[in-house]
């Protein structure tokens, strides 16, 4: 027992030793688990036809709320401008982000009933990132896309930092927007606008269901 | 890993619906009362404190000094897209089956032969224009006419060349960031390379006026169908249409020039490069 005890203390070293060390042909095959799991339950979940949309988009949302890094995305998108804003501002900021993200990116969940996913590839970046290549094959005539995953670990759990499809990060098209948008508006405009566009787009998940840091249903 | 050169239909796809169609699209954020000031790039938020660090702020493809006319012409692209081009192609929509319009866009694609051929060559790639040879011919013949693209079953897919492109290999820097009315996105180095392909183009196939004009529209009508839930997706995700279509010109555009990994790299360095500001805990003003 007491053997078996030290030996898992060992082995959780040796794992944060190899971290530290950024060794990791332990670890390499980790991210790649992470997005072809996540793809999966997502297509499982389109897929269902006992659901109707709204609760494929609750369920869908529920696994990027807990899978993607919302507050890292979001200061990548305001870079510097993170700093300016007011720690309570920074807070809306995270929570429109969000909410915009999965209110839009959930809206079409019917349009994707052939699709299926493969991973093509995997990189190690730096900052112990990692990104994750994919191709969504939508059957029929439809052309495929290319999707990448940036990765980046939090509390031990992989989450996502970047999405880039067809090559355009979707961090950097947010960055150019919101610097945009607060060199015109100013950081109060563009907090206004991001709340005035999450209430033109439905709400899709019932306040009490939005828990921050809930885990998604396994 | 696949090369900058293979931008494949999908991309051709997102670029189409990106790049030309997107541009004539709706700007709800933008009021153009408040876009007067021409001077004020996004690198200077109104925020008086800091002239000092905002130089380092924004990426270098965010530059666009003639904003005030590209937004005009932005606005102008989307009421003309809103009251014009996308009515047409959601009727032609319905009455045109997906796979008719696969076939037409399959068609103009293949007509680009001329174009991408010259342009692989003129940028030294020599495989690609081989491909790009191998495929009108694939689906000039046993395409019938180019209407299907059996070259892409055979693991040769498209990919797009163009003088805009060539001249950014051959080392001429993209220039501001222009919109023009209803092409779109563009800039200087593009804008000369599209006179210049357009030239060709029709010297090459030496139409009368009015059949290129019929032409040209049924392929935009087309194109416009085809990117029809593409972009109202881009309007919904979008928070200022405006900048997230020259943004993702911009950085396609890039991709197509440098390559796929020095692309990436350089973005890579511009996305993360505050986060090594804050690792070393330099001040960020």
């Amino acid at each position: 027992m007491r053997a078996h005890l030290r030996s898992i203390l060992l082995s959780g070293l040796i794992a944060v030793l190899a971290l530290g060390a950024s060794a990791f042909p332990a670890q390499a095959a980790m991210p790649v688990e992470f997005i072809r799991e996540t793809a999966n339950e997502v297509l499982v979940i389109l897929k269902d036809p006992a659901l109707d949309s709204d609760a494929k988009i609750a369920r869908i949302e529920k696994i990027a709320y807990a899978r993607f890094d919302f507050e890292t995305m979001s200061r990548l998108v305001l870079a510097r401008n993170w700093r300016r804003l007011k720690p309570d501002q920074q807070r809306e900021f995270v929570e429109q982000f969000k909410k915009h993200l999965s209110v839009t990116y959930g809206r079409n969940v019917d349009a994707y009933a052939n699709e299926s996913v493969d991973v093509t590839g995997d990189r190690k970046e730096p900052r112990g990132d990692w990104t994750v290549q994919t191709k969504i094959l939508r059957g029929g005539p439809s052309q495929d896309i290319l999707v990448d995953y940036r990765l980046r670990q939090k509390d031990g759990d992989w989450k996502v930092i970047d999405v880039v499809v067809e090559r355009i990060s979707l961090v950097s098209n947010f960055r150019s927007q919101i610097q945009e948008i607060i060199s015109r508006d100013g950081v109060d405009g563009m907090l206004a606008l991001l709340r005035s566009k999450n209430a033109s787009g439905e709400s899709i998940l019932p306040e009490e269901d939005r828990k921050p840091g809930e885990k998604a249903a396994d | 890993m696949r090369r900058a050169t293979r931008t494949s239909p999908p991309s051709a796809l997102l670029i189409a619906a990106l790049a030309f169609v997107l541009a004539p699209a709706v700007a709800r954020a933008a009021d153009p009362a408040e876009t007067t000031d021409a001077e004020t790039t996004a690198a200077e938020a109104p925020v008086a404190d800091d002239a000092a660090g905002a130089e380092e702020a924004t990426s270098p493809t965010d530059a666009d000094p003639f904003q005030t006319f590209n937004r005009a012409m932005f606005d102008f692209n989307d009421s003309f897209d809103t009251y014009a081009l996308e009515p047409v192609a959601r009727g032609y929509d319905k009455v045109v089956p997906h796979r008719a319009q696969t076939s037409i866009g399959n068609f103009y694609d293949n007509l680009l032969f001329p174009i991408r051929f010259v342009n692989d060559l003129l940028q030294g790639e020599v495989d690609p224009a081989a491909v790009t040879l191998v495929r009108f011919a694939v689906n000039t013949t046993v395409g019938v006419g180019g209407l299907f693209d059996p070259a892409t079953d055979i693991d040769l897919p498209a990919h797009r060349a163009d003088f805009g492109q060539t001249l950014g290999k051959w080392g001429a820097p993209p220039g501001p960031y222009l919109v023009w009315p209803v092409w779109g996105s563009s800039n200087v180095r593009d804008t000369v390379g599209i006179l210049v392909d357009a030239y060709f183009g029709i010297q090459t196939f030496f139409v009368d006026l009015p059949i290129l004009i019929g032409s040209t529209a049924v392929n935009a009508v087309n194109r416009r169908a085809l990117a029809l839930e593409t972009v109202s997706d881009v309007r919904d995700a979008s928070f200022d249409l405006y900048s997230a279509a020259r943004n993702a010109y911009n950085q396609q555009r890039d991709e197509m020039i440098k390559g796929e990994e020095r692309a990436r790299a350089e973005r890579d360095a511009d996305l993360y490069f505050f986060e090594d500001l804050e690792e070393e805990d330099v001040e960020i003003p």
